[in-house]
């Protein structure tokens, strides 16, 4: 057999896979090529090298919490990447619920003067919401009745008029 | 009467635990752990979580994704074991969760199937040179060279992922050609090429490191 014929031949030659006949006249072929002895010994020396750094050892020993996760009811098993997608939503949600609250906050604290504005003197109107707005979006988060909370009112209760200079 | 006899025949046998779990056969482990005995299945999970890792993290790029997947193909198995007709090895049928589990999590994050081209040089991703002195080679110091085994890592991601799959499978976990076919569901055939063909394909990214060494090997 020629060259292309061995070749194909030679993964399963390292194995010990090619029938007695077979592995005979890959034998018979390497006495004479020096080539194709080359490549099986760059095929067995990857083949070893795979084999000794491929492999790995878990750096966590599963047991414990594969046995504490089997023993609980399935409908409270969180794995650890479900877990961190919900940590990961939550981040989310409480990043846009201050974002919103922000402005809210700055506009009704008493003597707030946008520092931007303070070098000239002159009052630069800030983009704020109207109020029923923001109300309107911290109720679709579910923050609404904290905001409220924060927002100075009359004797009866009832919010301020909020200060708003782009409806002015 | 067929009944009765199909109701016998899959009626499981308890087996007898005056062993330790750590000295059951896989067989009555998996038994046991069908009876419900989560600590039987904790022994299972412990004699293959380093080989699950192994496959798993050739597949991944993220030694954390890699341990987080690991333990949800083990919680996988549990879900599946009453499916598991007991006709093949344990860690065969495992194996097969395995590869299902690394394809579905390679589609759910969004990515091409190979992580990068195998045109690409995979010593750019490490993002330094490999140390390689010829001067002082050492055939028995690349085995032990850390740098190489992140760059073969590398190397076996860039495989296309039937390669890359019958590879690790034969070369790294040592399976056998034919429990390969029955876990890839492939003829046998199939593997035999594929792994020639990924272990030529990893043999020409690894060449700087085979002429000492298969000079020492031959």
């Amino acid at each position: 057999m020629n060259c292309p014929r061995i070749q194909p031949l030679l993964s399963d030659y390292l194995d010990g896979e090619l029938s007695a006949e077979r592995a005979e006249a890959v034998e018979h072929h390497l006495c004479g090529c020096p080539r194709c002895t080359r490549l099986l010994r760059e095929l067995r020396g990857t083949v070893r090298i795979v084999a000794h750094l491929g492999r790995q050892r878990c750096p966590v020993d599963l047991r414990a919490a594969v046995v504490q996760s089997i023993a609980r009811p399935p409908a409270r098993r969180v794995d650890g990447v479900l877990f961190r997608r919900i940590i990961a939503t939550l981040a989310g949600s409480s990043a846009v619920a201050a974002t919103l609250a922000l402005p809210l906050v700055l506009q009704h604290s008493p003597g707030h003067v946008s520092t931007i504005g303070q070098a000239s003197g002159e009052t630069i109107p800030s983009l704020v919401a109207p109020v029923h707005l923001q109300y309107n979006m911290a109720t679709s988060l579910g923050t609404a009745d904290g905001l409220l909370l924060s927002l100075p009112t009359n004797q009866e209760g009832v919010p301020h008029e909020p200060h708003n200079p782009v409806q002015r | 009467m067929w009944l009765i006899g199909r109701r016998a025949s899959s009626e499981v046998a308890r087996p007898r635990l005056d062993l330790p779990l750590s000295e059951l056969p896989d067989g009555l482990l998996v038994r046991e752990a069908k009876l419900g005995n989560p600590a039987a299945y904790g022994e299972l999970t412990g004699r293959y979580q380093d080989r699950i890792f192994t496959f798993v993290v050739g597949q991944v790029e993220s030694r954390e994704d890699a341990v987080d997947l690991t333990q949800e193909i083990f919680l996988k198995g549990h879900a599946k074991l009453a499916l598991f007709r007991e006709d093949s090895l344990f860690y065969t049928w495992l194996y097969r969760i395995a590869v299902n589990a690394c394809i579905d999590f390679r589609r759910r994050r969004g990515r091409s199937p190979e992580p990068f081209s195998l045109d690409a040089n995979p010593e750019s991703e490490l993002g330094y040179e490999l140390r390689e002195d010829r001067a002082a080679y050492d055939p028995e110091r690349v085995l032990e060279n850390k740098e190489l085994g992140q760059y073969l890592r590398l190397c076996i991601q860039a495989l296309p992922e039937v390669l890359r799959l019958a590879v690790i499978l034969h070369d790294i976990e040592g399976l056998p050609q034919k429990d390969i076919a029955r876990i890839l569901q492939c003829p046998l055939g199939t593997v035999k090429s594929r792994i020639q063909r990924g272990r030529y394909e990893l043999r020409e990214k690894l060449a700087p490191f085979l002429t000492g060494q298969s000079d020492e090997l031959s």
